[in-house]
């Protein structure tokens, strides 16, 4: 889970050009400033091509935070 | 919740009523930046002309509108819809406004297309979802992406957008493909 989180974490420093470091363990929309809804459907796509996976439609709309992120991802892969 | 038609993780969708002519949902239609990917963005909106258009919806077989609700609170924050609707055909064309911002952020557009798409395929048996959008509109672009649309085509250079003409990008999602996406772990 840890290696899990620490991957989400390098995408979402990509994606909402942040320091790793800068991405908390309960990253969420209010506490990183870039996490508006583009950044956010980019994040998905990122998250999506790196794990090789495709969330269905529920799933996307529980995608609301690092650890549901990863909590969804663990059945996934 | 009142009078829900389809229910979401954040928000509702229910059919607007009279009532709703007195809320912000006319003057959305006024706003630059909320209208600012809308094919019809020109024109002023007024209460008269949203009366106008609830009673050309009101009864329409082929224009499904609902307003969007926050569940939290009961708060309209948006209208979507699907357009153009051929039940001969089976298809529509898909359409969403958030107007109110603070609600930008986050996935509450995510929620809509899901809710959208379920009622689409699942209550109205459509086949075929269209979408349209101009090529600097990301937003959409990457709705369609994480749900699945395919590009289908593209005017070249139709639309006018501040101060360029841009291409308009035709996106198509049916149902199979939808069916074997939320099949699929």
């Amino acid at each position: 889970m840890e290696n899990l989180k620490h991957k989400v974490k390098k995408i979402m420093a990509v994606v909402f050009d942040q320091d790793l470091e800068s991405i908390p363990d309960d990253a969420e929309p209010l506490k990183i400033d870039n996490w508006d809804s583009l950044n956010h459907l980019q994040l998905i796509v990122g998250l999506e091509e790196e794990f090789e996976i495709k969330f269905n439609d529920q799933e996307l709309t529980e995608l609301l935070n690092l650890q549901l992120i990863c909590s969804i991802l663990k059945t996934k892969i | 919740m009142k009078n829900p038609y389809e229910i979401g993780r954040l928000v509702y969708l229910r059919p607007p009523e009279e009532e709703d002519l007195d809320s912000e949902w006319y003057t959305w239609l006024n706003d630059a930046e909320t209208t600012q990917y809308l094919g019809d963005r020109y024109w002023p909106n007024t209460k008269t002309k949203q009366k106008e258009f609830y009673e050309s919806i009101k009864n329409s077989k082929t224009r499904l509108v609902l307003l969007v609700i926050d569940k939290n609170n009961d708060r309209l924050i948006g209208v979507c819809s699907l357009n153009n609707i051929s039940f001969f055909h089976g298809k529509a064309e898909i359409a969403l406004i958030i107007g109110e911002k603070d609600y930008r952020k986050g996935i509450y557009s995510i929620d809509i297309v899901a809710l959208l798409l379920k009622i689409a395929f699942t209550r109205l048996n459509l086949r075929n979802l269209i979408t349209s959008r101009l090529l600097s509109n990301k937003s959409t672009e990457g709705l369609e992406k994480i749900f699945g649309f395919q590009k289908v085509g593209v005017f070249k250079g139709l639309s006018f957008y501040n101060g360029n003409y841009e291409d308009l990008v035709y996106s198509q999602l049916n149902k199979e493909d939808w069916n074997k996406r939320n099949q699929e772990k």
